[in-house]
């Protein structure tokens, strides 16, 4: 009796097991075929996908090529080893097989993920990943339904409008420093008859110089680090055209499979993650920054080339003669003014950047060891 | 019953004569058991290797030895590339890397019918006195000559393979993963070259404008005795992000060294490493106590000469395989300065012209130099991404394969210790 129970329990068991193995095969299938219907809207040959555009392209189908090749030697592979009776080419070629299969699978994962981005990544205009139901610095920034492109080019005109912020502040502090320097750097004669006299007219300006020179430095950094990001989020088309390629071919042989998985690893990252937590990034920032400095895209740094801007400065620098110094500087960091252009500059232009980046490669990192290979990023951090 | 029971004892019996042997064998590595085991199970003693290997080596000494006495020279300008060393062997009496005294094929061919006859020769020691451990090791090693002369034919034809293959007719901008990695250098260096001009050209300019001294004596006229006269400096100001841009133009120069020490990098790995480093590697390879670091010497050469400039080639494809003559920017610090210094000079003839001429230039130079100062900050983050992160990327891998390769061939190279070390 309790044999029989064991036996009903073991056979409840692989019946579970084989409908959850069915169900899964069921779902790689859908994938597989919503990404190939796709895929093949675009054309078998000379194109492939990216967010649901076509784009010319002739490698991919070289990887596929080479693929199939692959598939074919390790299939001959695996009935010579039938044919000879040996073991271990049986064994190896069906590793490689499976292997190739897998790598096949991830593909078809890959592409339906990223040509499913044209269906859903569009209604993230709307979204405010931040504080559910507030509204969305996408739609106020003006990028209408029309206007939505991919997720990656909207990643793309974000960093280009902190690029183009961080240009204008550039120009404006350089303004401030040559005004302040101008004033600093003049002297006037005063000349009656034969007596003449010299009058300094700013000499303590000079003082204001260090100050300016490190914010040109953090300026420097910002643009620099904000092209660099740029051009990374450039690189979508390689990671698609050449990386994932690479590492689809890379991961099919065994001692080259760490270095593909990583690759595979890298585009999924990079393509599909990265411009994601750029949204979440684009949201944290608008949910901090002052009312009236929400949207970067449309805004603009202090302007010191205006009369009112140039003569605070001016009274700052005689309130900070005459008064607590430290009491003056902290009054007028809470100006909500200056504190919008240091919370996009600092945060939303460097620190926020920085973390989605972390995440990304955490991530990154994470899938590299899912498909079977590993990513040593201290060790590139400490070459850079 | 009983035939079976014979049958089992039998089998025992055998199986300890069997372990017995191997133990006496003592075969230094793992691989090399397999090896005998599965693959190479034929007795070393039916093969008479050893005298016609030496007539071998004899006739390719003699044939080298006059290839060497009537050799010239190549010169140094008209260096092969990798794919003619990895697939030429010239017979010519020309010396160089393709030439057969000095190819890594030739080389290690002889390298590999030396070992088999020095190997023979142990043989016919041990079998002269009697030594089965001798004899044993001979023929592991004489089976590693077997297996490495495979590797080496497999190697020749996987580069055979690459370098037969024009990349250009699969719509590459290069020809071959060699000529790939030289383009990416190329264009790295341009580009840094670039940013580095475009610095000089900011720097230039605004230090030019900030010495620019304004004298005016008599800039306001009161009357017949009172004069005020204003001395000053317009763009003083400029001076401040001077320091920002020295450092980066530093930082970008470097970058120049760096992708020259890359390229001539790759020109000792095209040139030296297969030639030097292989054929070391296949002798070293065939003897048990130096296998593993032969190994490792192979591992080193193999994925140096290959892998390094295969990586550089996909750099060069993932950053959209551009030209290599980058536009150099226009160095036109002095006319901005002298245009600058006739404006003021002109406007302290008349008195308050200096005042109505000053705000204006304040404001277009403002603009011209913070694009200047702009152009040059996106520049150097342009070059940062060629010079060091994809390079640090491809270092990455490199060093990630040579140890794999390495571990497969012998013994693990402890890359990160050697990283540590430079």
């Amino acid at each position: 009796m309790v044999q029989d129970l064991h036996f009903n329990n073991r056979k409840d068991k692989q019946a579970d097991s084989r409908f959850k193995f069915r169900l899964v095969l069921t779902l790689l299938f859908t994938v597989g075929l919503f990404s190939l219907s796709s895929a093949q809207s675009c054309g078998v040959f000379g194109t492939y996908l990216q967010n649901g555009v076509c784009v010319p392209d002739v490698i991919v189908n070289l990887s596929t090529i080479v693929m199939l090749i692959s598939l074919t030697v390790a299939a001959i592979l695996y009935m010579i080893g039938y044919a000879l009776e040996n073991a271990k080419l049986i064994s190896f070629s069906k590793d490689l097989i499976f292997q190739l299969l897998g790598s096949a699978l991830i593909l078809g994962m890959y592409l339906g993920i990223v040509a499913s981005l044209n269906f859903w990544a569009p209604s993230l205009l709307s979204t405010n990943f931040v504080f559910s139901g507030g509204p969305s610095i996408r739609e106020i920034s003006g990028e209408a339904v029309g206007n939505w492109e991919t997720l990656q080019s909207h990643a793309e005109h974000y960093v280009n409008c902190l690029l183009d912020y961080s240009k204008e502040s550039i120009k404006q502090i350089l303004f401030l420093t040559q005004i302040i320097s101008v004033v600093a750097s003049s002297s006037l004669n005063l000349a009656i008859g034969s007596f003449s006299q010299f009058i300094p007219i700013f000499p303590t300006g000079g003082g204001l110089i260090p100050i300016a020179s490190l914010g040109i430095g953090a300026l420097a950094t910002i643009v620099i680090q904000l092209t660099l990001q740029l051009k990374f989020l450039k690189l979508w088309f390689a990671f698609f055209n050449i990386i994932l390629p690479l590492g689809l071919l890379f991961r099919s042989f065994p001692y080259t499979r760490a270095a593909g998985a990583a690759m595979i690893a890298i585009t999924i990252g990079f393509t599909i993650f990265l411009p994601i937590f750029y949204l979440v990034i684009e949201d944290i920032g608008y949910n901090y920054l002052p009312a009236d400095h929400k949207d970067v895209c449309n805004d603009t740094p202090v302007h010191f080339t205006k009369l009112k801007e140039f003569l605070k400065v001016i009274g700052l620098g005689f309130k900070t003669a005459f008064n607590d110094a430290t009491k003056v500087i902290e009054d007028e960091v809470s100006n909500e003014d200056y504190t919008a252009m240091f919370e996009i500059l600092a945060i939303q232009a460097t620190i926020l950047p920085l973390v989605a980046y972390l995440v990304v490669l955490n991530i990154t990192k994470r899938i590299a060891e899912i498909l079977g290979g590993e990513i040593d990023f201290s060790t590139l951090v400490r070459l850079i | 019953m009983m035939e079976r029971m014979k049958d089992l004892t039998n089998w025992k019996k055998e199986r300890k004569r069997k372990e017995r042997k191997t133990n006496a064998l003592q075969t230094d590595t793992l691989q090399t058991e397999i090896l005998q085991k599965n693959t190479f199970q034929t007795d070393a003693q039916g093969i008479p290797l050893s005298s016609g290997a030496f007539i071998l080596f004899v006739l390719l000494f003699l044939f080298n030895l006059s290839n060497l006495l009537s050799a010239e020279l190549i010169s140094p300008e008209n260096l092969p590339t990798g794919c003619e060393v990895a697939t030429k062997l010239d017979f010519g009496n020309q010396t160089g890397p393709t030439s057969a005294e000095q190819n890594w094929k030739s080389l290690s061919f002889i390298g590999l019918l030396l070992s088999a006859a020095l190997i023979s020769i142990i043989y016919m020691i041990g079998k002269a006195m009697d030594a089965p451990g001798l004899m044993a090791r001979a023929k592991t090693d004489l089976i590693q000559v077997a297996v490495t002369g495979i590797a080496l034919v497999l190697l020749y034809g996987i580069l055979s393979g690459l370098c037969a293959i024009d990349a250009k007719e699969f719509g590459f901008g290069f020809s071959s993963f060699f000529d790939g990695a030289n383009k990416y250098f190329e264009y790295a260096g341009s580009m840094a070259l670039k940013s580095y001009l475009e610095c000089t050209n900011s720097i230039m300019t605004l230090t030019g404008l900030a010495t620019l001294n304004v004298m005016s004596p008599d800039a306001i006229v009161l009357g017949n005795f009172v004069k005020i006269g204003v001395f000053l400096k317009p763009y003083a100001g400029y001076n401040i992000p001077i320091g920002a841009l020295r450092w980066l133009a530093n930082l970008v120069m470097l970058s120049i060294s760096l992708m020259k020490g890359y390229s001539l990098v790759l020109n000792a790995i095209q040139v030296n490493f297969l030639n030097l480093l292989f054929p070391a590697g296949v002798v070293l390879r065939c003897f048990s106590p130096t296998r593993d670091f032969g190994g490792v010497l192979i591992a080193i050469s193999i994925g140096l000469f290959v892998f390094y400039p295969l990586l550089f080639s996909f750099s060069y494809m993932i950053i959209g395989q551009p030209s290599t003559s980058v536009d150099m920017p226009e160095m036109n610090w002095h006319d901005k300065i002298m245009g600058q210094f006739m404006i003021f000079e002109s406007a302290t003839i008349a008195p308050y012209l200096l005042f109505i001429v000053m705000p204006s230039k304040i404001f277009s130079m403002g603009d011209i130099s913070s694009n200047m100062l702009f152009d040059s900050f996106s520049s150097v983050g342009e070059v940062l991404l060629v010079v060091i992160i994809l390079p640090a990327i491809n270092w990455i891998i490199l060093t990630a394969i040579v140890r794999e390769l390495s571990r497969v061939l012998g013994q693990e190279v402890d890359i990160s210790g050697l990283a540590r070390m430079i």
